[in-house]
Formats: structure tokens, sequence, C-alpha cells
């Protein structure tokens, strides 16, 4: 008896939560309607806004770490797509630049005193310890041993031995690179050779294999560091420049001077030679 | 002194709630609050439940814009349909009680749908057949969480029955 008086208080209990709820929830509907609970809503915004909008900035972060995580797959795609996007314009930038030296080089041979002379454009393959050079013009293209290889009037080296797909061309720096030189202090311009040369003294170049020597320098000569050295042997056929004086030795007790020569050209960095064929 | 401290448990509880209410709803679009009235429906005294109900409705009708009574709406009449299916069969174990359930919390969730938008502007608010099956997971997995949660309190009860010494 006192069981079911007990369910029965509760069953109602229950009820009147229901009935009272729906009473509250309308109460609270109507109380809204009206510019009075305006500070119980600005009251409550003020103390809960704050949590919820942390709450909030939480589950974005959350919701933006899964969303990243799920796109993974997607992102490696775009990135492997961004990487061959990159390639290729390594690739254009990389052609762009050899355009570009090609065509510093061709406007060197162009303003070349002696034009009678004909060249063949050839692209340098390797460049081995700086003193020897492979090219990819050969004896098809009508290369012989011997020409004289060049950029405008800068001298780059003598074609060593031929065949038919390319060449070898010994540089300055080789031991087996001698030549005669003469130095001379003005009429040269930009690495070409304009009139009126003075030869301040003659000289015999060697190459040293890390460095290029000048020796039997004239001891009377005023031949002076940043002096320009040219070539003058019957093997060359022509003036060409080949660089600067360098560390100049003027030991009296000597009978000639001695020097560095520093070329004008980097032949590791050369990309472009000229093959004198005719 | 102990008045105080219920009510500052009762405060902590409150942003607390809030604060993780606010993270379920924007990460799964998916309330808290019913479920927890839902299991504490006839476990705890009405009077305080209606308090705590009320309070509780009126901060997240202010901070989710609605107009107020909004959430107690939609807490009341779910939980009055499932007081009604009580009256025709048992809802407090097996499998009948989980399919009552599901299908109030499934009524929580599609007049969350329905109601902020009804009462604030008098129309309907979208309702379409993807936000009915994101209403349906929703009341599912909510559903899981209360089976987990009975669980593991079930567990917990056992537990502590296992010290008593029982008299036959």
């Amino acid at each position: 008896m006192l069981n079911r008086k007990k369910a029965t208080k509760n069953i109602l209990g229950d009820n009147a939560l229901l009935l009272v709820g729906l009473v509250v929830a309308g109460i609270f509907f109507l109380l809204d309607t009206l510019s009075a609970v305006k500070p119980l809503r600005d009251g409550i915004s003020f103390l809960f806004n704050p949590i919820y909008v942390d709450g909030k900035e939480v589950a974005n972060e959350v919701k933006g770490y899964f969303g990243t995580v799920g796109k993974i797959d997607e992102f490696r795609k775009e990135f492997n797509e961004l990487k061959v996007a990159t390639y290729e314009k390594d690739i254009n930038n990389a052609h762009y630049q050899v355009l570009l030296e090609e065509n510093d080089s061709l406007r060197k041979q162009v303003t070349l005193g002696n034009m009678e002379k004909k060249y063949l454009l050839g692209k340098v393959l390797e460049v081995e310890n700086i003193s020897n050079m492979r090219i990819d013009k050969g004896e098809k293209e009508g290369v012989k041993k011997g020409a004289v290889v060049s950029v405008g009037n800068m001298f780059v080296g003598l074609v060593q031995s031929v065949d038919s797909e390319g060449a070898l061309v010994v540089l300055p720096y080789s031991k087996s690179s001698t030549f005669k030189v003469f130095v001379t202090n003005v009429g040269v311009k930009d690495g070409k050779i304009v009139e009126g040369v003075p030869m301040l003294s003659k000289g015999v170049v060697r190459g040293g294999g890390d460095d290029i020597n000048i020796e039997n320098i004239s001891m009377n000569s005023t031949v002076e560091e940043g002096d320009i050295v040219v070539t003058m042997d019957e093997r060359i056929g022509g003036y060409f420049v080949l660089g600067r004086i360098a560390n100049l030795v003027d030991n009296p007790a000597a009978t000639s001077k001695s020097a560095k020569v520093a070329p004008l050209v980097d032949y590791d960095d050369l990309m472009t030679i000229f093959v004198e064929i005719e | 002194m102990k008045i105080v401290l219920e009510i500052l448990y009762i405060a902590v509880g409150f942003f607390l709630l809030v604060f993780l209410e606010s993270i379920f709803v924007n990460l799964f679009s998916f309330r808290l609050i019913f479920l927890l009235f839902l299991f504490a429906y006839k476990k705890i005294d009405w009077k305080k439940l209606l308090v705590v109900a009320s309070v509780l409705s009126l901060v997240m009708d202010v901070t989710m814009h609605y107009k107020l009574g909004t959430n107690l709406l939609m807490l009341i009449v779910p939980l009055g349909m499932f007081s009604l299916f009580s009256t025709f069969s048992s809802v407090e174990d097996g499998i009948g009680s989980y399919i009552v359930r599901f299908v109030s919390i499934l009524l929580y969730h599609i007049l969350n749908l329905i109601l902020p938008s009804l009462l604030l502007t008098g129309t309907l608010g979208v309702i379409n057949g993807k936000l009915l099956i994101y209403a349906l997971i929703n009341s599912l997995v909510s559903i899981l969480l209360f089976l987990l949660v009975n669980y593991i309190i079930g567990g917990i009860r056992k537990r502590g029955d296992a010290s008593k010494i029982r008299l036959k």
C-alpha cells in the first residue's frame, strides 16, 4: 500500500516536471517578447558567451586538424603536382639561362676584330680538372686538331684530339699547354683588341695544372699587375686575350720577370665556345 | 557551507557543460544536454532537475541567440514523449527502453532543426534528407553513448555491491 502511494507520487512528480517545464518555457517565451528581459540576456551573455566562443574555437581547431588529416591524400597529390610544376619551371629557367649565355657568347663573337675566319658554335660537355675541355663538335662538323677555341677575342684553348662526334680541347691551365704571348697595358677594351697595342714585353705562358704561369718577361719592361696577356703564337695564328698579369715576381737577381695569369673567362662556367674551322 | 559548495559546484558545472556543449555542437552537430537530461530523468528530484534545466536552457538560448524557452521546450517535448511511452511499457531496462530513448533523441534532434527557426522567425527551419540522416546518425551515436554510460555505471554499482555483506 505504502509502495503504491510512493509510486503514484513519483509518477506525478515526473509528470509535474513536464507540465511545470512547459509552463516555464511558455513564461520564458512570453518574457522574451518584452524588452524587460534584455538585462538578463546581457548578463547571461556576458558570463557565458566567452565560454561558448572558446568552445567553438577549440572545436574549430580540432575540426581543422582532422580536416587536414582527412585531406592528406589530396594534399599529397597537390604537393606532387606543385613539385612537377616547379621542376618544369626550373627546366624552363635553365633553358632560358642557356639561351642567355649563348646569346652573350654570340654577341662577343660578333664583335670580333677579325671577321675573315669561320667559327663553329659548340657546347661544352665537360671540363676536366680545368686542364681539358670536352666539346660536342667533332670531325663531322669540320673540327680539326690544333683548331683554336675561343669566345669572342678571349682564348680558351687548342683542340688536342678529334673524333667524329666531339673533340678534346687543351686549356691554358694544362701542363702540356705552352705558347708565346706578349703583354700590353692598353689597346684592349672589354676583351677586344683595338688599334695601337703597345707591346710591353714578350713572354712564354705555361700551364701549371692549377694555375697559368708567364715567364721570360723582360727585366727592363714596365709590366705591371693587371696588364693584359695576348697570344702571339703561330699555332694560334692570331691575337687572343688570355688574361691579366697577377702576382708579378720582380727579382733583381733573376734574368727575367715571371708572373701568374688570371684568365678573363672562368673555364668552369663556360657553356658555349667557338671553334675556328677555316 | 555545504550549500555554498553545492552552488559553486553547480556554477562550475554550468560553465563546463556550456563549454562541452559548444565543442560538441560545433564539432559534430551533437547536443549533449538532452542526453544528460534523459539520463537524469526519473533518477534525481524533478524540482532540482527543472531548476537546472531552466537555467541551462536560458544560458543556451542566450548563447545560441534563440528565443528564451526554446531549449527548455526542446527538452520537455521529447521527455514528454518518453514519459508517455513509459506509461505503456517498461523503460527501465531491456532493448525496448533503448528504442524508446532512441526515438526521443531523434525527436529532439528533429525539433532542434525546426523549433529555433519556428519560434524566432515563424518559419520552419531547413529540413532535408541529408539533415534527417545526420539527425538519425546523431541519435544512434547518442544511444550508443547512453548504453556505454549505463554499462560503466552498472559496473561501478556491481563493484560497490561486492564489498557489501549479503544476508540471505
